[in-house]
């Protein structure tokens, strides 16, 4: 009776638990294979997680690896309104958002108040130590973002070069956009599930795409020389005066640029309050009448084509001469000049009658040669190319004006690129900021080299025009300002009336002065220039000394070697040549 | 009349499972476990990953800012406004004061030398 019973019992729990596991099977079945679509999506939607991995924007660096732009890991600080509502601590917690992150406490209230909303921003681009420190008093409804952050630690230092990064990560002036591509890098992705803690689980991950991070951008540029060459047209604005001023330096065998400014300037940092004068990049994007510098361009093709002769005398007929029925002067009267003396004492009348001494064809051609009316292709945006117009536009007397630098327009770096040619033996360089362009992992992606553009005038040319060159900054030269101790520096200056409406302004000039040294054995060519200073508006009373103060401190820091050694190096260089040979 | 003998196995009343079942039984059940533990492994393995993940991302985040720092304290202008401070006045040395030093003149440098210690000898990268 005991076996019969224990037998049932044991039957009918064996078919208890079949019943449960056939129906829990059964629903299972229907679950799996009935019509559960809308089910099984909706599980995958609450499951599915997506997210991105910001990639860090490259650095741009100088060309000592100091950093000029960077990206900085902050946080976007936000509330959850729709929590908010009945917060007994909301007080408690505005006043603190106010005291840490310097907000307006009527913005916050007003965002607290939208109850319907789940997301108002408090502040963006927050640092994290401040951020840690709100995290740190656990507020309800008061949430953080992982947030990268465009930072320019030198401030308005090469504002022009580098650019900005606008706030969705886009490069849009200077480095920042010429390699907007190479600096960008590529957001990450990751697909996964996450559990009902909302935490994703590993095991689960479809895709993880990991962030390539933006190359860095090393450029030919100094800190330094940067430093010293924007100190330099501060001091020079506060002493002569003027609406802007800028500057370049070169490297003269490469084409280089060691430093490039302009004035007025911003903070990188705040470039949405800088006004477009101020953005603007006048050393490659704004085209003037250049003046005189531009008969260093002119002689030096009469020369080229033996046209002419140092020694050779030419009459400028006392500072007034007529030229087709239209009166052409000297800034300061001068009789017969030899033509090494028309570039010394910078005679309109001397440099016009040189240039009508070429075909009008030839004379074009060397203009373009040198670069002028082109742009030069430098790696940054916006440059402009100058104004020269073709020979067939030319009226009776352009060949006169132009001579002198007038119905012509030039960029300052088009400018010192030609007069850079005479430093270089004659070779026309392609100017370029950027050293070289490195990826995270050390892969050099792109690397700045010379580049040569053209020749166009012989070495003994370009020799003949140094000699010239530094005679104008000798005694009784135009650019005497410019003279530095221990080294012979040669240049030319240039002081062009400023075109208006009608005309030209009487007082109103620009004034330049374009140079390089030593004249021995040249290393740096610089050019400056100073839009419309005051009392003083000359070229050799304005911008000369600009350069010298320029030239003084980059010559001590490059170490340059004087004039003195260098004629010495150069001496037991012949020596050593006669000596093998 | 001899009593007979009762067959044990004939009347046992207990309950026999089956070898064959009872092996197949321990096979799952050892699959089954092994597959727990080794599901459990790859959720700890995973969590370590993300909690790694995590890590790196705080440490990147951490060096960029100190970088920034360390950039901003090293601007020229805030340089000469710390050597105004204690009244130092510095300048760029002449170049009397340079000493130069060409690669044919540096030491026998050990192989593997520290870059920063190459560098500062202006010799380049090491080879």
């Amino acid at each position: 009776m005991t076996g019969k019973g224990s037998r049932w019992r044991i039957g009918a729990l064996i078919l208890g638990v079949l019943c449960i596991f056939t129906g829990l099977g059964a629903r299972l079945a229907f679950l799996h294979l009935g019509p559960n679509d809308h089910l099984l999506e909706h599980i995958a939607q609450l499951r599915h997680t997506e997210r991105t991995i910001l990639a860090e924007r490259g650095r741009v660096l100088d060309r000592h690896g100091h950093v000029l732009a960077m990206d900085l890991a902050v946080k976007d600080v936000w509330i959850d309104p729709s929590k908010l509502q009945n917060y007994s601590q909301l007080d408690f917690m505005i006043n603190h958002l106010v005291r840490i992150l310097h907000v307006d406490p009527a913005v916050i209230r007003a965002r607290a108040s939208k109850a319907e909303r789940e997301y108002e921003y408090v502040k963006r681009y927050v640092q994290r130590d401040v951020a840690e420190q709100l995290a740190r008093m656990q507020f309800k409804g008061l949430h953080f973002d992982d947030a990268l952050a465009r930072h320019y630690p030198q401030g308005s230092l090469m504002s022009h070069v580098i650019g900005y990064s606008n706030v969705d990560g886009v490069g849009s002036a200077g480095i920042e956009q010429r390699w907007n591509d190479s600096l960008k890098g590529r957001n990450g992705l990751r697909i996964s599930e996450r559990d009902g803690r909302r935490a994703e689980m590993y095991a689960r991950r479809t895709l993880d795409l990991a962030p390539r991070h933006g190359a860095d951008v090393e450029l030919t540029l100094d800190q330094n020389l940067q430093f010293m060459m924007e100190e330099a047209l501060d001091r020079g604005l506060a002493k002569y005066g003027g609406l802007a001023a800028w500057a370049i330096m070169m490297r003269v065998q490469t084409g280089e640029i060691l430093a490039m400014a302009s004035r007025p300037s911003f903070d990188l940092n705040r470039y949405g309050k800088a006004s477009d004068e101020e953005r603007r990049n006048r050393a490659i994007a704004f085209n003037y009448e250049p003046g005189s510098t531009f008969k260093v361009a002119v002689i030096a093709a009469a020369f080229n084509e033996g046209l002419i002769h140092p020694d050779q005398i030419v009459d400028c007929e006392n500072g007034r001469w007529m030229y087709r029925g239209r009166p052409l002067r000297d800034y300061k009267p001068n009789g017969l000049l030899s033509v090494a003396d028309v570039l010394k004492k910078s005679s309109n009348i001397g440099a016009a009658k040189i240039a009508l001494m070429l075909p009008e064809d030839r004379f074009e051609k060397y203009l373009r040669d040198f670069g002028f009316g082109a742009r030069t292709g430098i790696d940054l945006p916006g440059e402009e190319p100058g104004i020269l117009s073709g020979r067939s536009a030319w009226s009776a007397i352009s060949v006169s004006r132009i001579a002198m630098g007038h119905e012509v327009a030039v960029t300052g770096l088009q400018l010192l690129n030609s007069v850079n040619a005479m430093a270089n033996n004659g070779f026309l360089m392609r100017p370029y900021v950027v050293r070289r362009v490195v990826d995270k992992d050390g892969l050099v992606l792109h690397e700045g080299a010379p580049h040569i553009l053209g020749r166009p005038i012989r070495e003994d040319t370009a020799k003949l025009m140094t000699r010239l060159l530094a005679r104008v900054t000798e005694e009784g030269g135009t650019g005497r300002a410019a003279h530095l101790e221990n080294y012979t520096v040669a240049g030319k200056t240039g002081t062009a009336q400023k075109p208006i409406p009608g005309g030209y302004a009487d007082r109103q000039n620009y004034a330049s002065f374009v140079g390089y040294l030593p004249a021995e054995q040249p290393e740096i060519s610089i050019v400056v220039i100073v839009d419309d200073p005051q009392p003083v508006r000359t070229g050799g009373g304005v911008a000369a000394p600009i350069f010298k103060d320029i030239a003084a401190e980059a010559v001590q820091y490059l170490n340059i070697p004087s004039s003195v050694r260098s004629v010495q190096q150069l001496d037991r260089n012949e020596f050593a040549r006669k000596t093998t040979s | 009349m001899k009593r007979r003998k009762q067959n044990r196995k004939k009347n046992s009343g207990g309950f026999f499972f089956p070898a064959p079942l009872a092996l197949v039984l321990f096979l799952v059940t050892s699959g089954v476990i092994a597959l727990i533990w080794m599901s459990t492994r790859c959720e700890v393995t995973g969590e370590r990953i993300q909690a790694l993940e995590r890590q790196k991302v705080e440490l990147r985040q951490r060096m960029l800012n100190e970088e920034f720092k360390w950039t901003n304290t090293r601007t020229l202008p805030n340089v000469q406004a710390a050597l105004r401070k204690h009244g130092l006045r510095m300048d760029w040395p002449t170049s009397d004061r340079v000493v130069v030093l060409t690669r044919r003149a540096l030491p026998e440098r050990p192989v593997g030398a520290a870059y920063v210690e190459y560098a500062q000898y202006g010799g380049g990268e090491p080879k």
